[in-house]
């Protein structure tokens, strides 16, 4: 395969006879290389780094039910992976092993090898022919990595939690905006699951249900820790497989035999992306967040500045939002979302398709795809670095309520809690040297 | 300050300074501590009892009374300072980072350099507000080192204080890259010009990792001051396209006015960096005239250029740029024109409507789409008015689209002018616009739908015109709003036969009594197509109270025609439709009814198949009064078979063979039935759990594909190729020495033993075997109480004789007697085919039954008297069990057998009494062909049976199927192998005059029988379950009565 230089990287318009003069073209691919009967040559492709290859990762990278696409992002025509990077050597080269026998059968060659497995993520962000990374690490490596990843040039698709402290998500969004990156949340829910979300949210926009009161949200905060260092006992650290790489941030300890993607979270930091990325949708508030934050019963819950109310738990009786969603109540009615069905009591709420002048929400009709296509066209994308930066500080917030356990203003302009050192303390935690925000 | 200080319980007599490693956690979640950590989630429980044990060791020193706050962080202070573990002193840190104050960053500061601990001193200092923090944070940079002190140049970084900047500018010199690179970062993270100075003075110096900190730490600084000037030049001085792509969005950003000029350049440009800095940037810019700048730009643009600008006048929603993008549409790529269509339904108006609508109509398939969407979604101003004014002025083909937009917007301003253009309209444009006003009109609009109908110049007109009308109907009756049907109702009462005639229809779909009766006036009309018309909508009605309607029609029609399908309406009415449930009365009496008329045979076939499906005696009678009708023979038997609501439910215990016969009795004494067959009793309620009660020592080998072979339990059967038998043909329960626990009788291979095996009462292990008798002649041995004394014989043959042998019931265990009923005959033995018990003469004894006549009981049985044998060639070709049982109810028991249990035919023998004398006229229920099975059942080798009552009628029914692999399945027995291995019941129906029927009821198609086949109440108390072992595996049959 031709070894990529920066400029003229693309210099496969001139076959296309898009451009005239000789010098250097632009970096979009247009969607007319890509729809053009049979397979796509490498070079006309978008190609893409994959961090951690664990089940989300592979699922991405080759197809798994949660990614929407049979085959994942190496079955598609328009790109091309040349990096898998896992900390566990028998998981990298598997996933690289399978890739290259994909490429091979497509362009049907006896062996292909142009996918490499790394250990060190760096060394895949250093490849100035890789356009983009997808990042499906353990939690406690995402913000940092994608911060990296921007300065290094890459768009990025990263994984939720995109951040495990307020302050990590503000520098992760600083990131992108300073090197005008495209970024994806893996808060798929916007685009996915036949558009339920998405219609939910137009309905309580233009509202069908009156005048939003209350969101029940199923989940709650949550936030990271990091655990004891001075343990007296660890095991051995299993053969090809890099602890410290593993740990990242976080800071060093004896190898316990957990190696998960979420050993280090408090809470809902998990699942509560997904369901606080609804819930900021659907109140309209992607460029802000809660004013209050509180704690009922053991539940984090807030307050937009709006008076609207949500509470980190299930509507009373109301099954549907446990799976990603959420029940919306407002004066002339409620509606519920979740990744399998959208109900509204009175039923007819959500029957009537939308009329023209009712609100109109973003359209994605798929995660991966609305990515590729901004890589392309440098559109914003769905759930963008700053939708991203105040789902996840929805989250967060909580968290933070639930560690100190008091009710908390919140100032979502200066990012900053109201007369409270202590919670502010939490916005941060300290990085393991040298990895830093 | 609240803090979660409830778990301070303090335990005296602990001494300052001692170790507290030996606190174990499952200490700190008793108590207070506990209490503590279990009030909070799950999964912060590790989080917190950090935070315990960090403040359980503070209560552990002697020191105040513990309410939290300062006396508390002197505490973590003490530990900080004291010899502590490193464990302790970090879990100190994690609570000091929530309540340290100034206080303790002393302490802290000593730990910056300890290279195990820094780390949790930078936990709590990197947050702590105080410039003390900052303070002791500086002043340790020069006692650390290597990864120390890269940390506290990061946390220096975080806090982002400008008094780190002097600092941060020395070690930019530092030799080790990590630290000049970190101290790079953290000079961008506090910015300001001394930050912005220090870093430029070393930028032509630095190289590889320290550069690159170096550059991106400027483009912070850079954004934080605005520094125009500074991006600038690092767009024209930076080679790496990454940084020169940020340094042209910074210039963009910061450029104020010239913002656009920038943006045009670098979107017109050659520059790669420029163009994508540019592009994203075109989305979000705020000048004006920013929209005119960026349409103009797309004249002329690369074509990825051109789909990137289209889709940030999209983001940008300014509608000003719609005329271009219409414009563009006109382009010869495809993809620009989907990327225009694509974004007209956001920004465009009334005057993109000709333009959409001629691509709805006969763009590509994805322009269609898009500009069918775009049409829908348009909200630029009145959409409505102009395509209602484009609509008339359009193609055909276009025309259709623009009624189908406007019905989908749901805008009700369109209806007068739909309304109009629909009167006045012809063609295309009335149809769009009926289109629309299908999906638009409401209730308030029906007077003027109805006089779209009335005032219709032709069939065609009135018709469309009638079809929107229903689907406005259906539309309000599914929102369930009740339509004001008066207009429909005039319309009927004054119109002319045609504009009834379109009106019928709906009359039809309405299922309320005010249609209704329009239909039934309309059957009367005096014009016949009106009549014909409403007879078409009953004969499609799916409303249940229209049912006597076209019943009557039936019987009345004046034509063959009207008659079939009033028939044919009928039926699917009564039968065939989802959610009509008329109860089986009133439908068997109209079934009645209908037959009561002469019909043809298709008609006939057709109420056959509504028959078919009513499952219920009084329905099977109307069947079984067709089955003789040579025209629809066929189709009587077929519905017969079906018209049963007993069915069964096959549960599979095992595929493998090890009995021809199975049995049930409860072995475990838990109330619930078992099943035996072979060597195994299998446990309800599952029966997938199975015990061996005697040794399960039969397998045999077979090839798998590749060559090898494999063993399987049990006998050869159906895993296996070649025949074989096993070493149980029959089984039969019986609690033979009375302690309450059923016991198993097992009959051998045919000449062999029966033995019977004693139930252990519930104690694991095969059960003690007890030798019944050494040899068991005749292949259907049977066991009941033949001699009238109470208690059970083991009937059969036994050296040339028929008879029974009998238990010394006093000690059951010692081998039975056997006692002859018969003289001896050679050609009586193992393989004699055919024996059965019952009382033939009625003189209230059991007499014996076998294939060439009736052995009769003497009155007493005293010195075992030979019976007095009565000849009758029931079965010259032998049988199976046989039975003695009144079927036509005159009071004389019939005799029911197979005709060759290894061929065809299975009969009941009607006694006939001449004077005292006896005899017999046999009735088939299977003959040899099909032809001769009145019902069509029809299958081979009927080796068992049982007669038992299935429906509950109180008449006994027939069990019985076909043998499997009798002599294995290349036997020389007719229909040995492909054929089907059916199981069947045989329903009793008494006619009058002595008549029967016996009807059959399919089973199973892959099971079949044995040599035994037992019916009863094994896991249903009311009905009899169907237990069969053979060598297909062991098999049971749950009832289920679904009437």
């Amino acid at each position: 395969m031709n070894k990529k230089t920066l400029i003229g990287r693309r210099s496969f318009l001139k076959q296309l006879g898009c451009a005239a003069g000789a010098a250097a073209f632009p970096t979009i691919i247009p969607a007319s290389a890509l729809g053009r009967g049979g397979a796509l040559a490498p070079s006309e492709r978008v190609t893409m780094g994959f961090i951690g290859v664990g089940g989300q990762g592979t699922g991405h990278l080759l197809g798994g039910a949660w990614t929407y696409v049979p085959g994942g992002y190496t079955g598609r025509k328009e790109v091309q992976v040349l990096a898998v990077c896992d900390v566990w050597r028998n998981r990298r080269e598997s996933a690289t092993q399978r890739v290259n026998a994909h490429y091979a059968e497509v362009y049907g060659k006896d062996s292909y090898q142009a996918c490499q497995a790394y250990n060190d993520f760096r060394d895949v962000l250093a490849r100035p022919d890789i356009d983009a990374v997808l990042i499906a690490t353990p939690a406690h490596w995402h913000a940092t990595m994608a911060i990296m990843a921007a300065e290094a040039g890459k768009d990025i698709y990263c994984e939720k939690p995109s951040a495990t402290t307020i302050r990590e998500a503000q520098a992760m969004v600083a990131a992108v905006r300073r090197y005008g990156r495209v970024y994806q949340a893996g808060t798929q829910q916007r685009s996915e699951y036949g558009g339920y979300f998405r219609k939910a949210c137009e309905f309580i926009r233009s509202g069908r249900i009156g005048t939003l009161k209350e969101v029940y949200a199923y989940r709650d905060g949550g936030g990271i820790f990091w655990p004891q260092r001075f343990v007296d006992t660890g095991k051995p650290i299993p053969e090809g497989f890099d602890w410290d790489l593993y740990l990242g941030p976080a800071p060093m300890f004896p190898y316990d035999g957990s190696y998960g993607a979420h050993r280090f979270d408090i809470g809902e930091l998990n699942w509560g992306q997904h369901h606080y990325d609804i819930v900021q949708w659907a109140t309209g508030s992607d460029e802000t967040g809660p004013v209050e934050i509180f704690m009922e019963g053991n539940r984090s819950c807030y307050k937009y500045a709006s008076g609207v109310v949500v509470y980190g738990k299930a509507y009373p009786g109301e099954p549907v939002g446990g799976d990603g969603g959420a029940c919306f109540v407002g004066t002339h009615g409620r509606i519920a979302v979740d990744r399998d069905s959208l109900v509204s009591y009175p039923p007819d709420i959500v029957r009537e398709p939308l009329h023209p002048d009712e609100v109109h929400l973003y359209y994605s009709g798929s995660h991966s795809g609305n990515f590729l296509e901004c890589i392309r066209t440098r559109k914003r994308t769905i759930c963008d670095a700053d939708i991203a930066y105040r789902a996840a500080s929805a989250v967060l917030l909580g968290g933070v309520a639930k560690q100190v356990n008091r009710t908390l203003k919140w100032d979502p302009d200066a990012v900053q809690f109201v007369n409270d050192d202590e919670a502010n303390r939490l916005l941060s935690i300290a990085k393991r040297a040298p990895w830093q925000t | 300050m609240k803090s979660p200080t409830l778990w301070l319980g303090r335990s005296a007599g602990q001494r300052p300074g001692s170790s507290l490693a030996h606190i174990k956690f499952s200490h700190l979640l008793t108590g207070q501590a506990g209490r503590a950590a279990l009030r909070c989630l799950s999964p912060m429980k590790t989080f917190t009892l950090l935070l315990a044990a960090a403040s359980l060791l503070a209560a552990q020193l002697p020191l105040h009374a513990q309410t939290g706050g300062t006396t508390e962080e002197q505490s973590l202070i003490a530990v900080l300072q004291s010899d502590h573990s490193a464990h302790d002193k970090d879990a100190a840190c994690s609570r000091l980072k929530h309540i340290g104050t100034e206080a303790a960053i002393p302490a802290l500061a000593e730990l910056l350099t300890d290279d195990q601990l820094s780390h949790s001193a930078r936990y709590v200092l990197e947050a702590m507000t105080s410039e003390k923090a900052e303070q002791a944070l500086i002043e340790a940079l020069p006692k650390t080192a290597g990864a120390s002190r890269v940390g506290i140049i990061n946390s220096l970084g975080e806090r982002a204080d400008q008094r780190a900047v002097t600092p941060m500018a020395a070690l930019l010199a530092n030799p080790d890259a990590t630290t000049a690179a970190a101290a790079a970062e953290t000079l961008g993270k506090i910015g300001g010009q001394e930050a912005q100075h220090a870093l430029d003075a070393v930028l032509n110096q630095a190289s590889g990792p320290v550069r690159d900190a170096v550059v991106d730490a400027l483009l912070r600084c850079a954004t934080a001051s605005h520094d125009r000037a500074e991006f600038e030049k690092m767009y024209k001085s930076e080679k790496s396209e990454t940084i020169r792509t940020a340094a042209y969005r910074g210039w963009i950003q910061n450029s104020g006015e010239q913002a656009l000029k920038l943006v045009i350049k670098g979107v017109r440009g050659k520059d790669p960096a420029a163009q994508t800095a540019a592009l994203q940037l075109a989305r979000e810019i705020q000048a004006p005239g920013a929209t005119a700048a960026l349409v103009k730009l797309l004249h002329g643009a690369p074509v990825a250029v051109q789909i990137s600008l289209i889709d940030a006048l999209d983001q940008r929603g300014d509608p000003a740029a719609a005329p271009a993008i219409l414009a563009l549409t006109a382009t010869t790529d495809p993809d620009v024109r989907l990327a225009c269509l694509n974004v007209l339904g956001n920004l465009g108006g009334g005057t993109a409507v000709p333009v959409l609508a001629k691509f709805a109509a006969a763009g590509s398939v994805a322009e269609k789409r898009a500009a069918r969407e775009a049409l829908v979604d348009l909200r630029q101003g009145d959409v409505t008015t102009a395509m209602l004014q484009a609509l008339p002025k359009s193609a055909p083909a276009e025309q259709l689209e623009l009624g189908r937009a406007i019905g989908h917007r749901g805008d009700a301003k369109a209806l007068p002018e739909l309304l109009k253009l629909a009167a006045q309209g012809t063609g295309s444009v009335r149809e769009s616009s009926l289109q629309a006003l299908a999906e638009l009109a409401g209730g308030a609009d029906l007077p003027a739908l109805v006089q779209l109908v009335t005032t219709g110049t032709d069939d065609s007109v009135r018709t469309t015109a009638a079809g929107a009308l229903n689907a406005v109907l259906r539309r309000l009756q599914s929102n369930d709003i009740k339509p004001d049907l008066a207009p429909i109702a005039a319309a009927m009462q004054t119109s002319s036969p045609e504009v009834r005639v379109a009106l019928l229809p709906i009359c039809g779909r309405m299922a309320d009594e005010q249609s209704r009766s329009m239909l039934r006036q309309s059957l009367a009309d005096a014009d016949a197509r009106v009549r014909a018309a409403a007879a078409q909508v009953l004969w499609d009605t799916t409303d249940p109270k229209l049912s006597p309607d076209l019943l009557k029609l039936a019987h009345e029609a004046g034509t063959e025609d009207l008659r079939k399908l009033a028939v044919g309406g009928s039926v699917r009415l009564m039968t065939q439709e989802a959610d009509v449930k008329l109860p089986n009365g009133e439908r068997i009496e109209a079934f009645k009814n209908l037959l009561a008329d002469p019909l043809d045979a298709a008609e006939k076939r057709t109420v056959l198949a509504g028959l078919a499906t009513i499952k219920d005696t009084a329905a099977l009678e109307l069947t079984l009064s067709l089955v003789d009708d040579p025209a629809v023979h066929k189709e009587a038997s077929q519905a017969a078979q079906q018209q049963t609501p007993h069915t069964f439910k096959k549960i599979k215990l095992t595929d493998q063979f090890w009995s021809e016969g199975a049995n049930f009795g409860d072995f475990n004494h838990d109330g619930k039935m078992d099943i035996v067959s072979g060597p195994y009793w299998y446990e309800a309620p599952d029966f997938k759990k199975r015990h061996e009660y005697r040794p399960a020592t039969a397998s045999f080998k077979r090839a798998k594909a590749n060559g090898d072979t494999e063993t399987i339990p049990g006998f050869q059967g159906a895993l296996g190729t070649n025949n074989a038998y096993s070493d149980d043909f029959l089984t039969f329960v019986y609690d033979f020495n009375g302690d309450g626990w059923p016991d198993i009788l097992v009959i051998d291979f045919p000449g062999k033993a029966a033995r019977w095996y004693e139930n252990p009462k519930g104690a694991s292990g095969h059960w003690t075997s007890h030798l019944v008798t050494d040899t068991v002649d005749d292949e259907s041995p049977t066991f009941l109480d033949i001699n009238g004394d109470g208690k059970p014989e083991l009937v059969c043959i036994s050296g040339g004789c028929f008879g029974y042998a009998a238990a010394d019931w006093s000690d059951p265990t010692k081998p039975w007697k056997f006692h002859a009923i018969s003289p001896k005959d050679k050609n009586r033995g193992k393989f004699t085919h055919g024996l059965g018990v019952g009382d033939v003469n009625g003189d209230g004894r059991m007499d014996l039954l076998e294939k060439d006549g009736w052995w009769e009981q003497p009155a007493s049985l005293e010195n075992d008297p030979v019976w007095t044998f009565h000849p009758f060639p029931f079965a010259p070709g032998g049988a199976a069990q046989m039975f003695a049982y009144d079927v036509n109810g005159d009071g004389l028991n019939d005799v029911i057998t197979c005709l060759n249990p290894h061929g065809y035919g299975l009969v009941w023998w009607e006694q006939m009494r001449d004077g005292t004398n006896i005899t017999f006229k046999q009735h088939i229920i299977m003959g040899k062909d099909e032809a001769a099975s009145r019902f069509g059942a029809h299958f081979s080798q009927p080796h068992s049976m049982a007669l038992v009552d299935v429906d509950g009628d109180g008449l006994l029914d027939i069990v019985t199927g076909k043998r499997f692999w009798a002599h294995g399945p290349n036997g020389p027995d007719p229909e040995s192998h492909g054929s089907p291995a059916l199981l069947y019941w045989f329903q009793l129906v008494r006619h009058a005059h002595g008549q029967a029927d016996y009807i059959p009821h399919l089973i199973d198609d892959d099971s079949g029988v044995g040599t035994q086949v037992v019916a009863g109440n094994v896991t249903n108390q009311k009905y009899p379950d169907v237990v069969v072992g053979n060598k297909k595996g062991t098999f049971l049959f749950t009832h289920e009565f679904k009437p």
